[in-house]
């Protein structure tokens, strides 16, 4: 069997005025910044200890190293964290192998070594090349100007994805364009957009309070996002996700399809054997632990169907009800078709049936309404 | 019979009668110290915060003269507010005599007025006391001046005190003695008693408050209530001290209780004749009414599964208040309650604070109402005290609302004003006095439903405070009341129906929907809000769209988190009441219930 593997490496440069993650700024701590090398001994511990007890068989189809800011890694930590993943789980040949990298670590040398280290896929933390953009959310990080954005495309050797995100403060859909136009040029294989979500207790959401002209503007943003990429030959895959046909993350998909991953590191989450785990420690407990804390979501009944409709509807080819029934072991019942119906009534969902089987996907205003519509269809499950 | 004094305390709030109450019960010695007086004459909690009574207490105090004769003085305090009137007469008919206090510094205002004819339709002895002559403020000449102009009184029979400073309280309380004279009553004839208030107590069950005319009660009496028509045997009798203090027997011209394992409140109704079931009077005491509710309202829990604890907490409530009236109800909106009736604005504002602190309930109140009699085309005449009962306007022929008779006692400075106030609110001009050189005396009729939309704030607020007011109903008239429906949506919510004058709808209409717009939470569609009377819209206002966090990312570790948030939009559901589609929190009713 196959199965992801994330990666969780929750240090970073500063701090973003926006970002809810939990994450160490080890900024002005080392330099310079680096992850710890205690925290990587204790990765491998890790794996050790929930790896090694797996089934037989069982292998990596794709690793993703995830933060903070992993990219703080050096090619060594890498090739330490592979050569363990290798020794517990074994990594399939042509597996996916992703890294998040932030503009301050594109640099030739730092990507050959992630490249000669295994890495396959690079996701460039490009979020705004615009000096104005950047400030007005408080990025921590450097700003990444378009001489780093073309370093990262031009190099050879590993897959490129693009995070970009739109709907900041005073941006509009022109900047929007003007930014994908820049990215596009250089033609990465895949494009994350986001828009900005102001989360709670955030130094931007204190700061910035939104509101209704301004969540106006941000869905201005994402359509022009969306009809630009589109136009450029990108394919619409998920909410927030764009690729070539044929460049879709391959581990991401395993979130929005049911699939096993399991993830290593504090606060990281795992799908194992139909359970949700998760790793609960702070990070200086972490490292001094002898055993890891993995705790279990306490999910009701319903839980599988709620989740498999939550993330598969994400997925802008939708689901079909036979896959569910196949994955989840639920039906949809009675009274999740009346409710689909009545959302296909209002245009936000489409529903295709053809002999046994239905699919099931948003409408173009189903996505930006996605939470309501999935709340509504999974209201009585909850 | 000769040694005994019951007498009352009448006075405007604020001008000193708990505190002169102080200096009387101080000077019988009975105790000092404030607190324990606040235990004994003002019970409640709420009630010592807004320092006013709901109930008529008494206490019985030994008081020896000048001369060193001894006199036993009976002092009933009344509630303090137009919401009783009915108690307060009953509790001054079972005095001979009342000190009217008047603030030396403030006058005569509308309350002491009021109260002064409730004196005399019970044909008391009027003692009138200037109080506070120790403020700076104080002006006693001119007083005294109002005293005579607007009471009617003998200036010169007016004593000076101060209750702060003890001033003058030794020629008061000769002047009780003196003045005030003591009961009449035969022993030998039929038990004859008045019963002013009742409580309940958890182990007694009701503790009528009684004053003795003609004969004597004790324990063992089977006792009539010939109101209710209901025979008890008495277990016990007493007077007031600091606790019930048990006696043999009770006699003409005393004030004390009865206990008689009477079950609740409701069958001790305030101004019945307590006589006996043997021997019955022929003559019960006159003046008895059955107390109707004036306001009405509708009275839900904000979480619907807090409806049993609502009324329980009712049920305990009218154990200890029988003018409570209450029956089920249910709304479309808000769910399960209950329709409430109530002697007055103040009353429902007591007993819904009640509910909510005694009983730690969260409340949705609907806007209070008055009740009308409306005349259908069949023929038939209907009473309505809930807007959602108002038949088809088709059918009504005529309606008719009740009116009293207002009247607002205010410095001459703010008499424009007033006289704005009161023609915005269809009050009807009768006609004016100078109660002294400053002040005057104005006399309205007016729609009780418009008292009920907060006149006395209004009233308060445009004379800065000083202007007092004293209603009474009289009579029901014509009047062109509609009905008005707040739609949302298209859908009407019932909770939100109210009536008001055909010429106020539109504004109350729009008052309400700009406050709906605030508080309805967007939508991922727009919401259409309305006002309507029958199928004619009157005003109007939309909820724009909610575009909802676009396009946020989900990953791995989201999953947990937003199966979570699900969860809890559905937790968050359960308080809000959903009318067509549309979602309105409860505690938006809260708010927009409170009429401006
Ligand atoms: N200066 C002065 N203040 C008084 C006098 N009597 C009462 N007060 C004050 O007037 C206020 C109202 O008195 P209170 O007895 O509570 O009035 P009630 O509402 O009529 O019971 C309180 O602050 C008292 O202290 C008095 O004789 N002189
Ligand atoms: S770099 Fe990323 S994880 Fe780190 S603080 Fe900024 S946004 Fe958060």
């Amino acid at each position: 069997m196959s199965c992801g593997i994330y990666i969780h490496i929750p240090f970073c440069r500063g701090k973003c005025d926006y970002c809810g993650f939990y994450s160490i700024p080890i900024g002005g701590q080392v330099d310079p910044p680096a992850v710890p090398g205690a925290y990587v001994e204790r990765l491998l511990r890790e794996m050790e200890e929930r790896l090694s007890g797996l089934p037989g068989g069982e292998t990596a189809d794709t690793v993703f190293f995830g933060g903070g800011t992993p990219s703080l890694l050096s090619p060594l930590q890498i090739r330490e964290i592979a050569a363990a993943l290798n020794t517990y789980i074994g990594i399939e040949r042509g597996a996916e192998v992703t890294l998040e990298v932030n503009p301050e670590d594109v640099t030739e040398e730092k990507l050959r070594g992630f490249i000669d280290s295994g890495i396959t896929r690079m996701v460039l933390g490009y979020q705004t090349s615009r000096e104005e953009f950047h400030r007005a959310i408080g990025r921590s990080t450097m700003r990444c100007d378009p001489l780093v954005l073309e370093m990262f495309c031009s190099a050879r050797g590993f897959s490129r994805s693009v995070d970009v995100m739109v709907g900041l403060p005073g941006q509009g859909p022109v900047d929007v364009k003007e930014e994908l136009a820049l990215i596009c040029r250089y033609g990465p294989e895949h494009l994350s957009v986001y828009c900005l979500t102001l989360e709670k207790n955030t130094r931007l959401a204190s700061r910035f309070r939104g509101g209704e002209e301004f969540q106006a503007g941000q869905r201005l943003c994402m359509e022009a996002a969306m009809d630009a990429l589109v136009a450029q030959g990108y394919c619409h895959y998920e909410i927030s996700n764009f690729a070539l046909p044929g460049c879709e993350s391959r581990h991401n998909m395993k979130y929005w399809t049911f699939e096993p991953y399991i993830g290593l590191g504090p606060g990281s989450h795992s799908f194992y054997g139909g359970k949700r785990l998760s790793v609960a420690m702070p990070v200086d407990q972490y490292i001094r632990s002898d055993r890891v804390a993995v705790i279990v979501d306490p999910r009701g009944g319903n839980a599988a169907a709620v989740e498999y409709m939550m993330t598969g509807l994400r997925l802008l080819r939708g689901i079909s009800a036979t896959a569910m029934e196949r994955m989840t072991g639920e039906r949809i019942g009675e009274e999740m078709w009346r409710r689909m119906h009545e959302l296909e009534k209002e245009g936000l969902l489409e529903v295709q049936r053809g002999g046994d089987d239905a699919i099931i996907r948003l409408t173009r205003e189903g996505i930006f309404l996605s939470d309501w519509v999935i709340y509504r269809i999974v209201e009585d499950l909850i | 019979m000769e040694h005994i004094r019951n007498f009352s305390i009448i006075a405007h709030i604020d001008h000193g009668k708990s505190t002169l109450a102080d200096r009387i019960i101080e000077k019988c010695r009975l105790l000092s110290p404030r607190d324990h007086i606040d235990q004994i004459l003002d019970t409640m909690e709420i009630e010592r915060e807004r320092g006013i009574t709901i109930k008529s207490n008494a206490i019985t105090l030994d008081y020896t003269s000048r001369d060193g004769e001894h006199f036993i003085f009976n002092l009933i305090d009344t509630p303090g507010h137009v919401d009783f009137t009915y108690e307060v007469s009953r509790a001054l008919a079972a005095c001979e005599g009342v000190l009217l206090v008047v603030d030396a510094s403030q006058g005569v205002e509308a309350q002491t007025i009021a109260n002064l004819y409730l004196a005399m339709e019970n044909n008391l002895e009027i003692i009138p006391v200037i109080n506070k002559i120790d403020m700076p403020s104080a002006d006693i000449d001119s007083t005294k001046k109002s005293i005579e102009t607007s009471l009617g009184l003998d200036p010169e029979t007016a004593v000076p005190v101060s209750a702060r400073e003890g001033t003058g309280i030794d020629d008061l309380m000769e002047a009780i003695i003196q003045r005030i004279p003591p009961p009449r009553g035969d022993e030998r004839e039929p038990l004859k008693a008045l019963i002013f208030d009742s409580y309940f107590d958890k182990y007694q069950g009701a503790i009528v408050k009684v004053r003795l005319f003609e004969g004597t009660v004790k324990r063992d009496d089977d006792i009539l209530l010939c109101a209710t028509g209901k025979v008890y045997s008495v277990n016990e009798v007493g007077v007031f001290r600091l606790s019930l203090e048990k006696r043999d027997a009770l006699r003409p011209g005393d004030v004390g209780y009865i206990i008689a394992g009477i079950k609740t409140v409701m069958d001790t109704k305030i101004g019945d004749t307590v006589t006996l079931a043997d021997r019955q009077t022929v003559t019960p005491l006159k003046g008895f009414k059955d107390v109707k509710p004036m306001v009405f309202s509708g009275l839900y829990p904000v979480y619907s599964d807090e409806y049993d604890n609502l009324k329980d907490a009712l049920y305990k409530l009218r154990l200890n208040d029988a003018s409570l009236l209450f029956e089920p109800d249910n709304s479309f909106a808000l769910g399960f309650g209950f329709r409430c009736g109530y002697l007055g604005l103040l009353h429902m504002e007591i007993v819904q604070e009640r509910l909510e602190r005694e009983f730690d309930l969260s409340l949705v109140t609907t806007a209070p109402s008055v009740e009308y009699k409306v005349h259908l085309n069949s023929g038939t005449m209907i009473t309505i005290d809930n807007p959602v009962k108002m038949p088809d306007p088709g059918s009504i022929m005529m309606i008719e609302e009740p009116f009293v008779k207002a009247d607002i006692i205010t410095p001459s400075d703010y008499m424009g004003n007033i006289m704005s106030l009161v023609s915005e609110c269809r009050g009807i001009h009768r006609h004016m006095e100078y109660i002294d050189t400053r002040r005057v005396q104005l006399h309205y009729e007016l729609p009780l439903s418009e008292i009920v939309f907060n006149f006395y704030d209004k009233l308060k607020s445009c004379s800065r405070g000083y202007a007092s007011f004293d209603y009474e109903l009289i009579d029901f008239r014509e009047s062109s009341m509609v009905k008005v429906d707040i739609l949302v949506n298209g859908e009407p919510v019932d909770a939100l129906s109210f009536i008001v004058h055909e010429d106020k709808a539109r504004l109350r209409g729009k008052d309400i929907i700009t406050r709906l717009k605030d508080i309805i939470p967007q939508h991922q569609f727009k919401i259409p809000l309305q006002a309507a009377i029958g199928s004619q819209i009157i005003a109007r206002e939309n909820i724009s769209a909610h575009r909802k966090d676009v396009t946020a990312k989900c990953y791995g570790g989201d999953i947990t988190r937003k199966r979570k948030l699900l969860e809890k939009q559905k937790e968050g559901k359960k308080r809000l009441k959903q009318v067509g589609s549309v979602e309105i929190p409860q505690e938006a009713f809260l708010t927009i219930l409170k009429i401006g």
